[in-house]
């Protein structure tokens, strides 16, 4: 045992390279989310799609430069868009190489040119249920013929239709030659390109596939500016640059300067803070562990302030809420029942104004980590300004004993006893019901608290027997639409839709808006969410806020929610 | 022991060996497939599951034999209304909005056409009648209990604004399921897990790394526990043997992750001694504090265990005896206490090794060790049957075969002790 022991110690793939560490070509980063897989299929989880997107590259990017970037491309050079907005054409770039790590390399010199058929096989690879894909949400509904391949993709001849149209493609998604690319939506999306600029759209060859067959997980080949150099799965991963990547022009010098990224999965809060406070990562969200020491009062503490630390502010582009079920008959809305729907909406309103919004905001977020909501949109996307604010979210008991009142409810007398639905039974969780207990007990009301394990409210979300529950939903791209998709009739549970709210009416709104250009969304978007602010099938609570230390030796670090971490605009200075 | 007597003895325990882990699989398989461990195909799709994803994540665990995405398009004609389907031993369930069942549809026996028209033809109030309309091809001869066991756990809403697609499923019988297992299992092999990763693979290497950790710090505990426990014994009773006692059980009485966050603290934090990541690069001196801390943490509990060993058998008749006849102390503990308790020390410590494999999962997660620890706890939370399954009948191998070498060595180590395990 003692020699299967040394050989664990001899056996693994890190590399004693502390003198490297201290070269100022290297980054290293620790990852709160395990990185479990290279393969994009899987870019589903936070820790995958960070080390991911440092290996592939899609047909666009977030323009480096923060929250209010635009898309800008990547692998595709230019693009045009079709007057209805349907059919898109993009070239790709000339010198958009693969590069293969691997031992024997796949083509003489281990690279070769990025060609339309790629996006066209990745794509259609993303579709293939035999792959068990975990992206294709992004994907569905949205361009010609690609649903009719992941049906077909189900059947028993789905390897034969495979080789047909990972060949010629679908409807809506062909390769015109080795550099043009068609894609021909079902529907006009004034959001395509913030949506291929996601990770689940990314490019990588069907030969790397072929080879590595299951193992691509772990031998992953793209175009991108690094390449994997070491991983270790539960660990982390080292990534180099590729040798003579073809580079962007960038105002400070080219990109990818940084020569080695180091990826470390640390689970613990207190390692992580203590590994940056001892300079061993160059960047830090804290946590609740150290907050108070690091960042006093919200302010970034003298000690870090003096070692030369900035501090970033991040919103996150997301929102919190208190969700009903729709379908529960104390609290919910029932078809052929308008009196009783009418009273149960009151009862909704009054919960919303006896909300204690100020103690969430101080137990749950610390008092720094939320921006109280107005609204539901996050006030960091374009659209959000257009929007009405939620009128009930506002503490307000005088207006919530009168809203219970009119609902016939005085004081809460006669009023159903509701029942909140705890996904844990942490602290935090714990604190959610007691606060929620003890605030709807002063306007009357009689709360029943049910701890569950986060599997069993998920089940009762799923099944709609969870009544009063709490939310946060993280949007993948700023369409405030990928938001209220959450509210639409067609994703009733077990789809995202946990509330059950039916409404014809915001349905059509919403699909409308799917297809609106981006000047003429305002009034239906408008319009969508005034009904969810009278209808309240959720009480928007607050959208959350992190921070970001970063190292004085780390610079042109910008912030970008939907690409946390673009390396390759990074550079590091000697330290 | 002669070369037959001593093949017969091989052969049985090796035998005996074969048929507990075999119960073992059995018992894996009774527990997995219980739902106790929850649905991992529910479990490992969070917050996004729709039916049709539950399907197809079933067909990859092994659960269905196959999985049609659509079979049934429903639609509640009229006014606006909204149903539910959900499963049942007897069928499916349908179930008012208010969750009042309206009616059970038998599956059994019959066909996917033959359910459409049964829902078609259902008795129910005007506003609430349904359109069925039947999908793919070859769907009219598909047996209608498909459609139950594609919902399983979930339900399937039939709305009259939003037509909803029941899909079908065959479900791949529990016997099948255990044979399919069982072979994996005996050929170890172990599959992938749900994050894809070959399980048997990280299985090893994890493993490897845990004990990297552990095994040293095993050893260097028992040395200084034996250390303490010999000093105890021979002071028995005295000031500074009840000293050690009281200092043992007050580090015992803090939790374990105190004494982890106070000594990283001081010696990785405070005077920089050590590395506060132990795995980058890994190496005995970056694991050195772990395993110090390891060390003192496990010896207190074994200095008592080890202490009443060493009492027990200094009160033996024979020790008594030698002490009888004026052998020196120093003697009389090295020829006799020592070599009695030599059998019970080594049962305790031979079993101790199959846990170290585990390695100590707040070690291992303070100090970013990639080991077993984390991997096997992530495993339970998101009910990776394959690598609990898995690791589960490894670890019972592991313990079985230390069992099976515990008990040989102290046979031949202590004449009193027998086959049961135990001085007669």
């Amino acid at each position: 045992m003692i020699a299967l022991a040394a050989l664990a110690l001899f056996a693994s793939p890190l590399s004693a390279s502390t003198p490297q560490d201290q070269t100022p070509s290297v980054a290293r980063f620790a990852l709160a989310t395990e990185p479990q897989s290279f393969d994009p299929l899987h870019s589903d989880q936070t820790g995958n799609q960070v080390v991911q997107r440092q290996i592939f590259e899609g047909l666009v990017e977030y323009a480096p430069g923060g929250a209010d970037a635009p898309v800008q491309g990547l692998l595709a050079e230019s693009w045009t868009c079709s007057a209805d907005g349907r059919r898109w054409q993009f070239l790709l770039r000339e010198n958009a190489q693969f590069f293969d790590p691997f031992e024997p390399p796949l083509w003489p010199g281990a690279r070769r040119r990025v060609q339309a058929q790629d996006v066209v096989q990745s794509w259609l690879r993303m579709a293939d249920v035999r792959q068990a894909p975990r992206g294709y949400w992004a994907f569905e509904g949205l361009i010609e013929g690609l649903d009719g391949w992941r049906d077909a993709s189900t059947g028993s001849d789905a390897a034969a239709q495979w080789e047909r149209v990972s060949r010629e493609g679908v409807a809506g998604l062909r390769a015109i030659d080795e550099r043009t690319l068609e894609v021909r939506l079902t529907r006009a999306d004034p959001w395509f390109l913030q949506r291929l600029a996601s990770a689940y759209f990314v490019v990588y060859p069907a030969e790397a596939v072929a080879r590595s067959g299951k193992e691509f997980l772990n031998q992953p080949v793209g175009s991108g500016p690094y390449f994997l150099g070491e991983w270790t799965p539960g660990f982390g991963a080292v990534m180099q640059t590729v040798p003579d990547w073809r580079g962007q022009a960038l105002p400070q010098g080219p990109a990818a300067s940084i020569q080695q990224l180091r990826f470390r999965y640390v689970a613990e809060a207190s390692t992580r803070t203590l590994l940056f406070e001892q300079g061993e990562i160059d960047r830090l969200p804290p946590l609740q562990d150290a907050f108070a020491r690091l960042l006093p009062d919200g302010r970034l503490a003298e000690s870090l302030q003096e070692r030369g630390v900035r501090m970033l502010e991040v919103d996150t582009p997301d929102l919190s809420m208190l969700c009903f079920n729709m379908l529960d008959p104390d609290v919910g809305d029932l078809p052929g029942d308008p009196q009783g729907n009418l009273r149960r909406r009151k009862l909704r309103q009054a919960i919303a104004h006896a909300f204690p919004y100020e103690r969430w905001h101080r137990v749950i977020r610390n008092q720094a980590w939320g921006l109280p909501a107005t609204g539901f949109l996050p006030p960091a996307l374009v659209d959000a300004a257009a929007v009405p604010p939620c009128e009930y979210r506002r503490h307000d008991l005088a207006a919530a004993r009168k809203l219970l009142a009119q609902a016939g409810w005085a004081d809460g007398r006669g009023a159903p006893r509701l029942r909140i639905e705890l996904g844990g039974t942490d602290p935090v969780n714990e604190a959610i019901g007691t606060m929620f207990r003890e605030a709807m007990a002063q306007i009357g009301l009689e709360v029943q608290v049910v701890r569950n394990t986060w599997p069993e409210l998920s089940a009762k979300m799923q099944n709609g027997e969870a009544q009063v529950f709490s939310r946060a939903w993280t949007l993948d791209w700023a369409d405030p639409v990928n938001l209220l998709e959450t509210f639409h009739g067609a994703n009733l549970a077990p789809g995202i839709n946990r509330c059950n709210y039916i409404s014809p009416a915001f349905d059509r709104d919403l699909d409308a808006l799917r297809a609106q250009p981006q000047e003429l969304r305002a009034p239906l978007l408008a319009r969508a969410v005034a009904r969810l602010n009278e209808d309240l099938p959720a009480i928007p609570i607050d959208h959350r806020k992190g921070y970001l230390l970063v190292q004085p030796w780390l610079k042109d670090v910008q912030i970008n929610p939907f690409d946390p971490f673009p390396c390759k605009y990074y550079r590091v200075e000697a330290h | 022991m002669t070369a037959p007597r001593a093949l017969a003895e091989l052969s049985r325990r090796v035998l005996r060996l074969a048929m507990q882990a075999l119960g073992v699989v059995l018992l894996l398989f009774l527990i997995l497939e219980s739902g106790v461990a929850g649905d991992p195909a529910e479990r490992a799709l969070g917050d996004r599951p729709s039916v049709r994803r539950l399907g197809e994540l079933r067909v990859e665990l092994g659960y269905l034999r196959s999985f049609q995405a659509e079979a049934l398009r429903l639609r509640l004609r009229g006014a606006p209304a909204r149903l539910s389907l959900k499963p049942h031993p007897d069928g499916l369930q349908l179930l008012a909005l208010d969750g009042s069942l309206l009616a059970t549809l038998p599956v059994k026996g019959i066909s996917v056409t033959d359910f459409a028209a049964n829902l078609r033809t259902l008795a129910l109030p005007q506003s609430m009648q349904i359109d069925a309309e039947l999908r793919g091809e070859g769907t009219g001869i598909l047996p209608a209990s498909g459609l139950r066991d594609a919902l399983q756990s979930s339900q399937l809403a039939i709305d009259s604004r939003l037509p909803a697609v029941l899909p079908w499923a065959e479900a791949r019988p529990g016997w099948q399921r255990f044979f399919v297992q069982c072979g994996e299992l005996l050929r170890f092999d172990f599959g992938r897990s749900l994050d894809g990763q070959l399980v048997g693979r990280q299985l090893r290497e994890r493993g490897l790394r845990s004990l990297s950790l552990a095994l040293p710090a095993l050893i260097l505990s028992s040395l200084l526990a034996l250390a303490a426990a010999i000093f105890s014994a021979r002071r028995a009773g005295l000031p500074s043997d009840r000293r050690l006692l009281r200092l043992g059980a007050s580090v015992i009485a803090v939790s374990g992750v105190s004494w982890v966050l106070l000594l990283r603290g001081v010696f990785a934090a405070q005077l920089e001694w050590f590395p506060v990541v132990a795995w980058d690069p890994p190496s005995l001196g970056s694991l050195m504090l772990p395993i110090l801390i390891w060390a003192f943490l496990a010896a207190w509990p074994d200095h008592q265990i080890y202490r009443h060993i060493l009492l027990s058998e200094s009160q033996a008749t024979h020790v008594l005896a030698a002490r009888a006849r004026g052998l020196a102390p120093r003697e009389l503990w090295l020829r006799h206490v020592l070599r009695s308790a030599s059998a019970g020390l080594l049962a305790h410590f031979v079993l101790a090794l199959p846990f170290l494999v585990l390695g100590s999962l707040i070690l291992e997660q303070i100090f970013v060790v990639p080991g077993l620890g984390a991997y096997l706890v992530d495993a339970a939370r998101n009910a990776d049957a394959a690598v609990l399954r898995a690791a589960t009948f490894l670890l019972a191998l592991i313990y079985l075969v230390a069992q099976e070498t515990g008990d040989f060595l102290s046979s031949r180590l202590d004449p009193r002790f027998r086959e049961a395990g135990g001085p007669r």
